[in-house]
């Protein structure tokens, strides 16, 4: 008789403990800035204020990403592919991350031809946008560019920017765990994860998949992401 | 895209949000972009108010409002009582926190959400999106409120063809029309034609739903199964399934899958009343009461109070009202001839609900202790019902129930025995019946526990080893000598796991059957058989270690 999973237990008990957290720290965000924005302030304060925001901000949606990966990868669930339409998607995405853009001096923008609609996973391709677009944040850059072109058999989003762009080394080998940019606070489970994410976007024999590239529009990195349809 | 500017100055807005602050930033905002006619409310109650006599062109809900309805309820009760048109542009407002949850709980879309925190930037985008993707549907959306369904169907083949881009969202609209139209063969045509193209969710469902209506179940089940096990954010396939499975019979499962619906989505009162009325059905009296205290809860102050739903609270307040504490005996004895009080003046009852109102009240006024005003109502409700054949089944166990309190047992034994013989091979009836008597007997554990290896054995011959280990335990723990008990208690475990049916918490129990068996003299004539019981036990083991 095997034992019950514990490895199982254990990772639910995180996953309930970080539920926990977000739902409360969502709470002590919006109590925060109530009454952050009943205050007045100079500007010196008001630039604190903008940085105690956009990194609350970051905390929120990074348990946010985590729990949803978790959820998305412990279920088993299949992707619930529906019809979006690209224009929509990718003006909601520029918008959630407007504030967190701003903080940063981010200019963030997206195009797309305006009829542009495909099939996918929203959850699942918001999850990996998000971790795509906070990597751009992170490493400082000034510029971001979301774009989304129809291929023959597949949907392209990427995400481009301007700053110093992938390190050779990790442009030749597939997407692993725990690689990192040289000199980078990022970790690359971030990548990881998304690649298994969207992994589960299916369609026939083919998965979703990331490739990580050099950015021909903004001349930094590029994260494509590869969406069968 | 023509980017002809949207005539705010024309819209008419309303805004429920809680937070003062958070109205005033609103109406400047909106103000910044030409909006001259606002109103705000600061709650769901005032909304609700305030959208029965007014019409808005755009109405902004919050999701979190503190105290009272929330945006999802809202909403909710705004679609079921049709309270504005659909040309209306209603938007939720979340905490990007919140945002997953909120619209995985949702199965009344709103046309949009904008996140927190709203800034007259994001506000700008967002609101000129939703509005111009509302206008693609206005002809639709006109013909729907000049009720003219033909028109809205004609205005979504237009549609389909002038802008393909829309065309599935189109064929979405229709499908759904001709539900409510009960035109299903056309419905089917529709998600047919779809599912051809892509297997999407709401495609899936709609043909769930055309399944389901047209009786063939298995279908529909499968379908309906499938789509629970995608990402899908619609709670609402669960809510099919469980039809699905009770038309089938199944109702145990139904009740299992509205369990996880409920875990999901709390806060639907609909589903919680379907609950309910499941665990009801199921005998399931813990379900029972905490669905009917968080319907009841739910729906207070909404068009949603049923008197269904307050007869059955104060039911399922029978056992504490029995056995809790003086405070909370006291307390439940108050309020469910409260309840029952509300059902009486504030709806018209039928002849089904008045005998079950009746048969509540009388068993409220046995169980506090007030046998003799007890048994009056009793008599009273019985002579409401000349004629038993208006009644159900369910409606009859509940009699036998009563019967036994307030009757002599014998009178009442044979009015069960009668009665079990009309269950035919009907499983749950059958269950709710011994649970019944097991209830009953309570005080005199001896006959309890020959009842229970009496149906234990019953069960165990129609390979119902769940629900045969189930009953078969408890005789065993009951008199704990009760060697015949414990064998057959075994055989079901046995049983069971074959089916594949396995747990550490049951593994515990025939482990500990086994134990207590040790002692068994090998002279005894039962020797034999623990001895084989215990090889096929071994043999179970043996093989859930190797798979």
């Amino acid at each position: 008789m095997p034992p019950p999973d514990d490895s199982r237990l254990a990772s639910d008990l995180l996953a309930a403990g970080i539920h926990e957290i977000k739902n409360r720290f969502g709470l002590l965000y919006s109590q925060l800035d109530q009454l952050l924005a009943s205050l007045p302030l100079s500007s010196e304060h008001q630039h604190n204020v903008d940085t105690i925001k956009s990194e609350a901000q970051f905390i929120g949606s990074e348990l946010m990403r985590i729990l949803a990966s978790y959820k998305t990868l412990g279920e088993g669930a299949s992707a619930n592919v529906d019809q979006q339409f690209l224009l929509d998607f990718l003006e909601e995405k520029v918008a959630r991350h407007a504030s967190t853009a701003a903080a940063h001096n981010v200019q963030m923008d997206f195009e797309c031809d305006d009829e542009l609609t495909a099939f996918f996973d929203a959850g699942i391709v918001s999850i990996v946008l998000d971790t795509a677009i906070y990597n751009a944040v992170k490493e400082q850059v000034k510029r971001v560019l979301l774009t989304a072109d129809r291929q023959p058999g597949e949907l392209l989003i990427a995400v481009h920017d301007d700053g110093a762009g992938f390190p050779p080394a990790m442009l030749e080998q597939p997407i692993s765990q725990g690689v990192v940019k040289a000199g980078s606070s990022s970790t690359g489970l971030g990548l990881y994860f998304a690649q298994r994410l969207l992994g589960l976007q299916q369609e026939g024999e083919r998965c979703g998949q990331i490739r990580l590239g050099k950015s021909d529009r903004l001349g930094g990195a590029c994260v494509t992401l590869h969406l069968p349809q | 895209m023509a980017l002809d500017l949207i005539p705010y100055h024309k819209k008419k807005v309303l805004i429920i949000e809680d937070l003062a602050e958070m109205r005033s930033t609103m109406k400047s905002m909106l103000a910044s972009l030409g909006v001259q006619s606002m109103e705000t409310v600061n709650n769901g109650e005032e909304a609700l108010a305030k959208l029965a006599f007014n019409q808005y062109d755009i109405i902004f809900s919050d999701y979190e409002l503190g105290r009272g309805k929330d945006g999802q309820q809202i909403l909710e009760e705004v679609r079921h009582s049709n309270l504005i048109p659909a040309s209306t542009v209603y938007i939720l407002v979340t905490a990007a926190q919140t945002m997953e949850m909120v619209m995985g709980a949702l199965e009344f879309e709103p046309d949009g959400y904008i996140t927190k925190p709203v800034t007259l930037e994001i506000l700008r985008t967002r609101l000129n999106r939703i509005i111009r993707t509302k206008d693609v549907y206005q002809d639709i959306n006109k013909a729907i409120d000049r009720k003219d369904i033909n028109g809205a169907l004609e205005a979504c083949n237009r549609l389909a063809v002038e802008n393909p881009k829309f065309a599935l969202p189109a064929y979405r609209i229709k499908g759904k029309l001709l539900l409510n139209e009960n035109r299903i063969d056309e419905a089917r045509d529709i998600y047919d034609t779809v599912l051809g193209i892509k297997r999407v969710a709401w495609a899936m469902l709609g043909m769930g739903k055309v399944l389901y209506l047209q009786g063939q179940y298995d279908e529909a089940q499968k379908l309906l199964e499938a789509l629970a096990n995608t990402k899908a954010q619609y709670v609402e396939a669960f809510d099919w399934l469980a039809k699905v499975l009770e038309a089938q019979g199944k109702i145990k499962a139904a009740q299992a899958v509205l369990d996880k619906a409920v875990e999901t989505s709390p806060k639907s009162v609909l589903r919680q009343q379907e609950l309910a009325r499941l665990a009801e059905l199921n005998g399931d009296t813990d379900t029972l009461y905490k669905a009917c205290r968080k319907a009841h809860s739910l729906a207070k102050n909404s068009v949603f109070r049923s008197a269904d739903i307050l007869i059955r609270y104060a039911k399922s307040m029978q056992p504490k009202i029995k056995h809790g504490s003086m405070r909370d005996q006291k307390l439940a004895t108050s309020e469910a001839m409260s309840l029952l009080e509300q059902a009486k003046t504030e709806f018209p009852l039928n002849i089904q609900q008045t005998f079950k109102s009746a048969l509540v009240e009388a068993q409220t006024l046995f169980n506090s202790g007030r046998e003799v005003e007890g048994k009056l109502a009793y008599r009273a409700a019985l002579s409401m019902v000349k004629d038993e054949s208006v009644l159900t089944l369910d409606d009859k166990l509940d009699l036998f129930t009563v019967k036994l309190q307030f009757e002599d047992e014998p009178s009442a034994m044979a009015y069960g025995n009668g009665l079990l013989k009309q269950f035919a091979s009907n499983r749950r009836l059958q269950t709710n019946y011994y649970r019944i008597l097991d209830f009953h007997l309570s005080k005199r554990p001896a006959e309890r526990a020959e009842l229970l290896r009496k149906r234990g054995q019953e069960l165990l011959e129609r390979d119902e080893f769940e629900e045969a280990f189930e009953l078969l335990y408890k005789a065993a723990r009951i008199d704990v000598s009760d060697i015949d008990s414990q064998l057959l208690a075994l055989r079901a475990v046995i049983g069971l796991y074959r089916q594949g049916g396995r747990s550490t918490e049951i593994l515990g129990m025939a482990n500990e059957l086994f134990k207590a068996l040790e002692g068994m003299n090998a002279s005894d004539p039962r020797y034999p058989t623990l001895e084989k019981l215990r090889l096929q036990w071994a043999e179970q083991n043996s093989n859930a270690a190797a798979g």
